[in-house]
């Protein structure tokens, strides 16, 4: 009788234990060193590179990273590739994605130096930062790519590691990291210059814009390492050309902007001052009200939802081992166990 | 048990003598011949995280192996290179499992029977190849022995700490190889058999699931230690879950989409896992000798069958019968077919139970007894020298990825301009060797033809399984590749990459 309730059970735990890999155990290696926006440019490439150029499936896989591209870098950004697109403007779109994954470089690597004391993030976000430079290292001369490595490797190591069971701990270290980067960053975004399309009517004169968004994000990284500052002083500056919108010569200014990756709170400034009327700009000067509606929601997990306190995870896992210990030792005391 | 007690007899010391000077001559002979330098994606893997743990950058590759390279980073302290460090490692536990082994082997048979089954077990030539590489599997395994040993402890008795060591050592081999989780049935089987002895024994239900609520908690407990170690490496829970859950989302989209199942495909890959994974690679390590060997064997414990004095299994056996089926099933239809490791514990449970079989005690008739005797002798023999050679083998010959890293060196000595190397994963053991060449990963045709497009004039190599890839894809390659060399090691070794082509891309 026992025999047989055994056995039952047995054929039981083995049935269990079969579903048991099919669900729980179908794991795969994967690889968290690549970056969506990039991946999406090597396919998008391809299509442009067809002869004839199959422009819907480059617009159709564009689509996919059009709303990516606006949070993180301006809705600008978007629509300069928009407009490229629609102009069938295959160097100029290439070109300027390119130049979108500089950015995205500075990106990854401005958040880095924010949350530095964070190992876990900060892991994460160069390793997508090498993901993009994985990418566009083909078009990089391959006299410079070899430093690019290093730098790679070296801004690496700089986070420091906590070691396994804390053996072979290392420390990190903040200046060399931020010289890694600024290199890697000094010398790749000038390689892959940005040139902002206005309205599709109006001709924008090449050479000016190149060299702003040049200059401009390079010193980015290094300066805005506080998150608070940048927004409230940044519209101050962008007033001005705000208000000004009508007269041309300053139309420049809002260019210089758009290229700006790290603050998207900005963009939203440029975007209204370019797309809606100006009546409207003025009521949008206490932009912090703006920004916060809008894109703030869709940029958030960039900044926000990180911030995962590790003494708090310690206290968590030390007071349930607290609990189950207790459990236990009272389990113990009426002679349960 | 009771019935196989042995006194310390001049015989009884005598046969244990043999014994260990025999396994102290294997174990000289492996610890001299080992493969320290990394040939696989895997092996690197494992070496690189010697000298920082860092899952991201995968050294070690997901889920982590904590235990194995923290036992790794122990020995390194004595062992300088990182990769010969591990190997010791995977000996130290491999020579410690005899202990349990042998235990195991008393349940069932008398003093010198049990000697001989270890020796059977331990001269294991497969495994000896896989304990001389830098990789978890061997100490893995050394541990399921130790867990078995402890499962049948307990199956025993019902004290209480016996039932702790079994959730002990399967928490140590989680730590080191994740994927033999199904062999935690083992402990389902325990807790079961637990409960029914306990209500047996007059206990109330509440009592019992109470105790069992304990072992439950103990068991969590030991799990976590590990857990919680992965967890303090990778910073915080945040950003390991973050990993985790990138490292298990999508690894197929560069391959389009995974292999689509079907019955006949299940049936290929039954046959490739008992046939050639584990009759011809791991038990006979592709060895007529060892085939005949075994066959011979096999046909003797069927002939035999009705000479014998039938003791039926008893509980322990069974279990173990459970666990080999359910792992069976489990390679079957999880696991990458095309490595024989993955079937490692299946051949030390099936050359463990066939000599038993073998040399049970109770033949009736004294020529059978001396012909199983005989058997057993020269299968150890065969199996201890085809290892021998083997691991020799394995520790001289230079992997085909080796080959191809010089020969490229080579090229790139010759060119003028920089030279680029597509590869699979040849590219991983480039990348440990630090080669002065560029060198990576693909998979995808276009994007191979937009990147050579990309870097302009230069001359650019490709490897056999990259080309094979871009042929799958249905690129067109007629004349625009031209075979430069092919470079060959043992497939025993190294399945996947034990022959490497190496061609010249002419666009």
């Amino acid at each position: 009788m026992r025999q047989k309730k055994l056995w039952i059970t047995m054929i039981m735990l083995l049935v269990l234990s079969l579903l048991l890999p099919a669900g729980a155990m179908a794991y795969s290696y994967g690889d968290p060193n690549k970056e969506d926006v990039a991946e999406s440019f090597k396919e998008i490439v391809v299509e442009l590179n067809q002869n004839p150029v199959d422009w819907t499936k480059a617009v159709a896989i564009y689509k996919t990273r059009r709303a990516e591209i606006s949070s993180h870098f301006g809705e600008a950004v978007a629509h300069t590739l928009d407009i490229n697109l629609a102009d069938e403007d295959k160097e100029a779109f290439i070109a300027n994605y390119k130049a979108v994954l500089g950015m995205n470089l500075e990106r990854r690597f401005t958040y880095a130096l924010k949350s530095f004391d964070d190992y876990a993030d900060t892991k994460l976000l160069v390793a997508k930062a090498k993901g993009t430079y994985d990418v566009i290292k083909p078009y990089l001369p391959s006299s410079q790519t070899d430093e690019l490595d290093t730098a790679f490797e070296v801004a690496y190591v700089a986070l420091g590691n906590p070691g396994l069971f804390g053996v072979g701990e290392k420390p990190s270290d903040e200046a060399e990291f931020k010289k890694q980067t600024s290199f890697i960053l000094d010398t790749i975004i000038p390689i892959f210059p940005y040139r902002g399309a206005k309205a599709p009517i109006e001709e924008q004169p090449i050479e000016k814009p190149i060299e702003k968004p040049v200059e401009k994000p390079i010193d980015q990284p290094t300066k805005s390492v506080e998150p608070v500052p940048a927004p409230t002083k940044e519209p101050i500056v962008e007033e001005p050309p705000a208000d000004s919108t009508e007269s041309t010569p300053v139309e420049e200014e809002p260019v210089v902007a758009e290229t700006d990756p790290v603050e998207p709170i900005e963009e939203e400034v440029v975007l209204e001052t370019e797309d809606n009327a100006s009546t409207e700009i003025a009521t949008n000067v206490d932009v912090e009200n703006a920004a916060t509606d809008n894109i703030a929601a869709e940029h958030a997990p960039m900044e926000r939802t990180k911030k995962t306190n590790p003494l708090i995870s310690i206290i968590v896992i030390a007071a349930l081992i607290g609990v189950i210990g207790t459990a236990l030792w009272m389990l113990r005391k009426r002679k349960l166990i | 048990m009771d019935t196989y007690k042995s006194k310390m007899t001049l015989k009884n010391i005598t046969q244990l003598l043999i014994f260990i000077s025999f396994s102290v001559l294997i174990y000289i002979w492996r610890w001299l011949h080992i493969a320290p330098l990394p040939a696989t994606w895997d092996q690197v893997d494992f070496v690189l995280a010697i000298d920082r743990y860092d899952l991201l950058a995968m050294q070690p590759h997901f889920p982590g192996y904590p235990y194995y390279i923290l036992g790794g980073i122990i020995a390194h302290r004595w062992i300088s290179d990182p990769g010969a460090a591990l190997i010791i490692f995977n000996l130290i536990v491999m020579i410690s499992s005899i202990v349990p082994l042998y235990g195991l082997a008393r349940r069932y048979t008398t003093h010198a029977k049990g000697l001989l089954i270890v020796a059977g077990v331990h001269s294991t030539a497969y495994i000896w190849t896989l304990s001389a590489q830098p990789m978890a599997e061997t100490s893995a395994l050394a541990l399921l022995i130790w867990y078995w040993w402890s499962l049948a402890r307990a199956s025993d008795t019902s004290a209480y700490h016996w039932q702790l060591i079994p959730l002990f050592v399967f928490s140590l081999i989680m730590g080191i190889r994740l994927s033999y989780l199904v062999f935690g049935v083992g402990i389902l089987l325990l807790w079961t058999y637990d409960y029914l002895r306990g209500k047996a024994a007059g206990y109330s239900t509440r009592k019992l699931f109470a105790r069992l609520l304990g072992l439950i908690t103990w068991m969590l407990l030991f799990q976590s230690l590990w857990i919680i170690g992965l967890i303090m490496s990778a910073g915080d829970i945040s950003g390991f879950i973050k990993m985790a859950m990138a490292f298990t989302g999508g690894h197929f989209n560069d391959w389009g989409g995974t292999a689509s199942v079907s019955v006949i495909d299940l049936i290929q890959r039954l046959y490739t896992l008992i046939v050639h994974n584990l009759l011809w690679t791991g038990l006979a390590v592709q060895s007529y000798t060892l085939v005949l060997l075994l066959i011979i064997s096999l046909i003797f414990i069927i002939l035999s069958f009705r000479s014998v004095r039938w003791t039926p299994p008893d509980l322990f056996a069974r279990w173990f019968a459970v666990m080999f089926v359910v792992y069976l099933i489990f390679a079957w239809l999880a696991q990458n077919i095309e490595k024989p490791r993955h079937i490692a514990p299946l051949i030390i449970m099936s050359i463990g139970v066939l000599c038993l079989l073998l040399i049970r005690n109770s033949y009736k008739q004294a020529w059978r007894h001396y012909a199983s005797i005989g058997l057993i002798l020269s299968l150890i023999g065969a199996q201890a020298s085809a290892g021998v050679l083997l691991v020799k083998q394995q520790s001289d010959e230079q992997p085909a990825v080796y080959q191809l890293a010089n020969r490229l060196l080579q090229l790139q000595a010759d060119s003028a301009q920089p030279i680029m190397v597509y590869t699979w994963e040849e590219t991983r053991v480039l990348e440990f060797l630090e080669v002065d060449y560029n060198h990576k990963r693909i998979y995808t045709f276009p994007f191979f033809l937009e990147e050579t497009k990309a870097m302009g004039p230069r001359p650019i190599y490709i490897t056999g399984k990259a080309l094979d890839g871009f042929i799958q894809q249905g690129a067109e390659l007629e004349n625009q590749t031209q075979l430069i060399d092919t470079f060959h090691s043992d497939p025993l070794f190294d399945p996947v990459y034990a022959e490497i082509r190496l061609y010249r891309w002419v666009p």
